[in-house]
């Protein structure tokens, strides 16, 4: 099995918006519409009724999730909507009829309608690139060399970012590394709702906001 | 001992010789044209490696993607070791400003008023609009004088830097509003006057082991560093401590946050100095051979401050220093007095013997001679020393370097003095009584106990009651940044990368001047992450790009007529000047003619936003007989113009590229693609305008005005002394291997480190073929040829001020300054300028991509105080001052402190159809007050002043609709939705 995926160390993602930019770039997205967006988390008080300085906030890049279980896929009266060998969930824009039961059951919301060619789209993880072995653009062009690519059911350790590096290659205490230790709880996801989702989100010291 | 006199004229006409020689004048084609375009075939994609200028500076390496004959994308360049691969959004949105469908074409004229919401304009051929330009101008200057022209300058895109240079001679004014008065000028010239210039620059990409960023988020602007690399750095680093008012994008991931209150930087450092002396964590050799710590201050009031005939490029000083003359017939007035601490005897440092290279702000036509002191047999050096330069040393040891293939670098092991030498830093009991050559006795103190009677009362108590942040975290942020984590390594944690808001609060010099000492007691100058200055490499000063290699033919211009010199007489002076008139006053000039008449003057890619108040520079602008705006678009200044010139995006033009800052690349901007309809390069119109002003631009007399060749001539003279000398050759070679690295180009300007060990700290940006002839002196270019903790320039114009060891003031509308603005409870403290990741100060609004992630400017406000006046998230609110009005967007934000607002800067609005495109409803500095300057430089007051915010409803506002509209009551782009954005996509045709 395959199961293709990103994963974001949240604490170098900086809001830069640099991979929403790179995204467009490279899929033709139409303007008012995205495959990727990158949400504020915060700043919020670290404790009820806490004050300034004492704050928390961080950054988290969404897009569509690539679930092992997608909801969207279920509800497609056309089969526009599956799965794929490498995991990834995509739209087959012959069969989609643009009624949108995707739309409303995806639980991030990261689909919508092309009005113009009155089907649905939404992030492919860059299929055209990733079938020819390379990097999706969100991961190549991320400012804060925060992401990485590969196979969730190999591990997370085996993903490729920037410099064909892979984050176990790039982990580690001191400042010979650029990917500070995590353990298995600073692993995160996205609400699951039975869909199971397919990213990951490395985050330290932080607290998680919201539902896993 | 041959004495250095080369002006930089001298060195442009030189170079071009040295150029000639190799065959300058070729007629090489672009790469675009060169390489396999022909052979393509129809659908391929070349892939063009170049030099981003999305932003304002940073040279982030990319590769742009062509396919038949069209920019598709563009990508970073992993190869490019200064920027890891960075591409930030505003780069890769680039392409839609090349083909964007309001870009200008053509040159135009106005046909309506000034004032009026359609100017008119009409198109016009290149021959029509230079002739009327050498006409209008001519007639202007014969009839007021050369200096009643002035030119308006952008920003750091090196090919568009007519204004700081070029324009001044063509024009034969030493006018021009530069954005290096508000950004980065100041922390130019504070290291200018302390060390040399430039040295606020740290090598961040040497990986310090403890990231200080003070007041700048390079991880946004991507600019002074990448995003990439800025975060990359802050990751590794032992230790990451942030001095910033809110909580920043990677200042949520740091070890200690101070969140001080806005305009206190200078408070914050002097508590810093306090600190590092108090817990003895200063680099005591540097502090007492490379600093002038240890110099004697005559402290009697009644005691005329002497001459100091120095040949370093400040001139002469007078100056409370004690020097030999004033104790011995005959002696140097260069030689400065110190205690060895070994003898208790009085001995020297004679900082004379050599002239260092220019300072480049001011050397379009600075004259390096210098005075003379009679001392010049012998390098500057202590009593008894002869000087060589040092070279035992052992590779740097920084952490990261392997992964961007960057090289190590060499540092030169600190050397002793020499035997029986230590200069005291304290006098014993408060002071040491000197006889002076005319018997007279007077009462002197080191410059160190100065510096602690400056910092004493700056306790972490007192800090922290001025700035608001925590006495402990102060403390310990301080002890943190100065404490080695790598003893052994032999050298200091790296340098503070201090940025844009400590020149915005009318403290603007001391504030930088206090940072370049912190940097200094700590050992952290030119040592691997540390403060290094400009990289040396080619073109050996970027500002240079537009210089003629022609004489003027009109004379040269006076320096002393330029506009601000009266009330700031450091500007006046060509020596010591930071090289800009002051911006407010050539504003208010223009307003009442005096002291003489401005009548026209011409924008390369400026604005009237980026200081001083914008609604009365936009009013003056119109004042004027004739003005002329280079641009890309139809901006609210270029409104204003009479003529209008349209420039080339960094997609269409070549230019050598070198980093500005500390990285140590150069490489290239390579052209990609043809400018639209006749849109030109701003170097063949900064030569075009040379033709029309009858200046030669090339001294070769057969082709004084190479247009044609622009590009490569340029290219040719800024490689001069390369081994690869020939621009086409450069362009090939950078083309297969990617940037140039300087460490391995130039061993010993840029690739050792402790320069000022070597002669080297002060010479390495000078021309690459001087280098070898020239002295190299040891220490900085200053009159006492150290790092001066007291300054001998400050200490001449302001002898009875108090000013010589910088000093914290606060902002004049704060809420210290002025409390009567701080009465009600909507009243704030307002900061600005933070970066948007999207924009580049005004720029990028037209953006699609960019606009539709940022669609409207908001305003940063803690949900306790938006309670208490009544608003909510996403609510237009009323932000007004005596000056002015704009409205901004409510962003509740708990990472800003109650009390304080930020606002968002420079907008204006493409969208809208009227001439001043609406920069009036939402510009940050509509609100300020043009008069609150900083003193000495004129710095704008941009942040930290009093504002009130109040709700904005149908009621108080125009066309009953609290969001902001056009003339004609169309509102503008406020939605990622709106339908306008889509006919903002890249338009292909029109393309010649």
């Amino acid at each position: 099995m395959t199961q293709y995926s990103i994963v974001t160390d949240i604490n170098k993602c900086v809001g830069c918006l640099a991979c929403s930019v790179a995204c467009k770039a490279l899929n033709g997205v139409p303007i008012g519409n995205f495959w990727n967006k990158t949400l504020r988390i915060g700043p919020n008080p670290k404790k009820e009724g806490g004050q300034f300085p004492d704050v928390d906030m961080y950054f988290l890049t969404v897009q569509c999730q690539h679930c092992e279980n997608p909801e969207c896929v279920k509800v497609c009266p056309t089969g526009a909507s599956h799965k794929t060998d490498d995991g990834t969930v995509q739209i087959d824009k012959s069969k989609c009829i643009g009624c949108q039961f995707c739309v409303m059951s995806c639980p991030y919301g990261v689909r919508y309608l092309n009005e113009e060619e009155r089907v649905v789209e939404k992030c492919t993880l860059c299929e055209q690139r990733v079938t020819q072995g390379e990097l999706p653009a969100c991961v190549t062009q991320c400012g804060g060399f925060a992401r990485f690519f590969g196979d969730l059911d190999k591990g997370i350790e085996t993903f490729v970012g920037p410099y064909n590096k892979t984050l176990g290659e790039l982990t580690g205490e001191g400042c010979d590394y650029p990917i500070k230790p995590y353990t298995k709880d600073e692993v995160h996801h996205l609400v699951d709702v039975g869909n199971t989702p397919s990213f990951r989100y490395i985050m330290r010291k932080h607290t998680w906001q919201g539902e896993e | 001992m041959s004495k250095l006199t080369m002006t930089r004229r001298t060195f442009a006409k030189m170079a071009a010789a040295t150029a000639a020689a190799l065959g300058v004048g070729g007629t090489g084609q672009a790469l675009a044209e060169t390489t396999d375009e022909a052979t393509a075939a129809a659908g391929q994609v070349r892939k063009i490696r170049s030099t981003c200028r999305g932003c304002g500076k940073m040279e982030c390496g990319v590769w742009v993607y062509v396919q038949d004959g069209k920019v598709i994308r563009s990508e970073g360049d992993e190869k490019a070791f200064q920027s890891m691969g960075n591409h930030c959004s505003k780069g890769q949105a680039s392409l839609q400003a090349a083909y964007h469908p309001d870009r200008l074409h053509y040159p135009m004229k106005r046909t309506n008023p000034k004032g009026e919401s359609d100017p008119g304009w009409v198109r016009i051929s290149w021959d029509e609009a230079m002739d009327t330009i050498g006409q209008k101008y001519g007639e202007l200057q014969d009839k007021y004088g050369y200096e009643t022209y002035f030119s308006m300058a952008g920003t750091s895109r090196i090919w568009s830097m007519g204004p700081y240079s070029a324009l001044k001679q063509c024009f034969v004014s030493p006018n021009a509003i530069q954005a290096n008065e508000i950004c980065k000028g100041p922390r130019f010239y504070a290291t200018k006057l302390n060390d040399y210039n430039a040295f606020s620059w740290m090598e961040v990409v040497g990986r310090p082991k403890v990231y200080v960023q003070w007041g700048g988020a390079s991880e946004l602007s991507n600019y002074d560093d990448s995003c990439r690399t800025t975060v990359d750095v802050a990751t590794r680093a032992e230790k990451h401590i942030i001095v910033d008012p809110r909580l920043t994008n990677l200042g949520k991931e740091a070890d200690i946050w101070l969140p001080l209150r806005p305009g206190t930087d200078a408070a914050m450092a002097l508590g810093w100095i306090n600190i590092i002396i108090d817990k003895g964590l200063i680099d005591d050799l540097y502090v007492r051979k490379w600093m002038n710590a240890p110099m004697l201050v005559v402290e009697d009031k009644d005691w005329t401050p002497t001459e100091s005939n120095s040949t370093h490029t400040h001139g002469t000083t007078k100056n409370h220093l004690l020097k030999q003359s004033d104790i011995q017939e005959g002696g140097s007035n260069t030689a400065f007095m110190v205690v060895n601490e070994m003898t208790d005897e009085l001995t020297y440092y004679e900082a004379n013997g050599s002239t260092s290279a220019s300072s480049v702000t001011s050397a379009t036509t600075a004259d390096l001679s210098g005075g003379s002191s009679g001392a010049e047999s012998q390098l500057p050096h202590w009593e008894g020393e002869n000087w060589t330069a040092a070279t035992a040393g052992k590779e740097a040891n920084q952490p990261g370097l392997d992964l961007t293939g960057q090289t190590q670098g060499f540092v030169i092991d600190p050397t002793p003095f020499i035997d029986g030498l230590y200069p005291a830093l304290f006098t014993p009991s408060g002071g040491r009584e000197v006889t002076l050559k005319d018997g007279t006795t007077v009462h002197c103190r080191t410059v160190w106990e100065h510096l602690i009677d400056r910092v004493k009362d700056y306790t972490p108590d007192k800090v922290a009651e001025i700035t608001g942040c925590n006495a402990d975290d102060i403390v310990e942020a301080a002890v943190t940044y100065a404490t080695r984590v790598d003893p052994d390594s032999g050298y200091g944690n790296g340098g503070i990368q201090y940025m844009l808001p400590l020149e915005h609060s009318c403290n603007s010099l001391q504030t930088n001047r206090c940072m370049d000492i912190i940097c200094g007691i700590t050992g952290n100058m030119d040592i691997p992450g540390g403060m290094r200055g400009s990289t040396a490499g080619w073109p050996f000063f970027d500002l240079a790009m537009t210089l003629p290699s022609a004489k003027s033919v009109k004379g040269d211009y006076d320096w002393s007529k330029i506009i601000g010199g009266e009330k700031f007489p450091m500007l006046a002076d060509l020596k010591c000047s930071p090289s800009w008139a002051d911006a407010t006053s050539v504003y208010e000039t223009i307003d009442t003619g005096k002291p003489y008449k401005l009548a026209c003057g011409l924008g390369q890619s400026g604005d009237h936003m980026n200081q001083s108040n914008s609604l009365y520079a936009f009013e003056q602008l119109a004042k004027l007989d004739f003005w002329v705006s280079i641009d890309l678009w139809e901006t609210p200044t270029v409104s204003m113009a009479d003529i209008v010139l349209p420039c080339a995006h960094w997609m269409e033009l070549d230019c050598i590229r070198k980093s500005q800052g500390a990285s140590g690349s150069f490489g290239a901007t390579v052209k990609c693609i043809d400018p639209p309809a006749e849109a030109e390069p701003d170097l063949k119109i900064v030569m075009r305008l040379f033709k029309a002003m009858g200046q030669p631009y090339s001294d070769d007399p057969d082709d004084p005005w190479p247009i044609d060749q622009a590009e490569e001539v340029a290219g040719n003279i800024s490689l001069a002394g390369f081994r690869i000398p020939k621009w086409d050759d450069f362009k090939e070679e950078f083309q297969k291997n990617g940037a140039f690295d300087s460490k391995v180009e130039k061993p010993e300007a840029w690739g050792t480190y402790r320069r000022y060990e070597t002669g080297w700290a002060t010479t390495s940006d000078s021309p690459a073929m001087l280098q070898k002839t020239m002295d190299h002196p040891q220490g900085w270019d200053t009159t006492t040829g150290k790092q001066e903790i007291w300054s001998t320039v400050i200490d001449s114009y302001y002898p009875n001020d108090d000013q010589a060891i910088p000093t914290f003031r606060e902002a004049p509308h704060g809420p210290v300054a002025d409390p009567d603005r701080f009465t009600e409870d909507n009243d704030f403290l307002a900061t600005t300028g933070r970066r948007i990741p999207v924009y580049f100060h005004n720029e990028h609004r037209q953006l699609p991509w960019c606009r539709e992630l940022w669609p409207a400017p908001r305003i940063e406000m803690n949900p306790a105080d938006a309670d208490k006046i009544g608003v909510t998230q996403g609510e237009w609110v009323w932000i007004e001052t005596e000056w002015g009005k704009i409205r901004e967007i409510v962003d509740l934000y708990y990472g800003i402190n109650q009390g304080v607002v930020n606002l968002e800067h420079q907008w204006w609005f493409p969208e809208l159809d009227q001439a001043d495109k609406g920069f009036k409803l939402c510009g940050a500095n509509c609100l300020i007050d043009k008069d609150a300057q900083d003193p000495f430089i004129g710095s704008s007051n941009l942040r930290a002043y009093a504002v009130k915010v109040y709700k904005a409803t149908a009621e108080n506002s125009p066309f009953g609709n609290p969001c902001p509209c056009g003339d004609d009551g169309t509102e503008i782009i406020h939605d990622a939705s709106d339908e306008r954005l889509k006919a903002w996509t890249p338009d292909y045709e029109g393309r010649v």
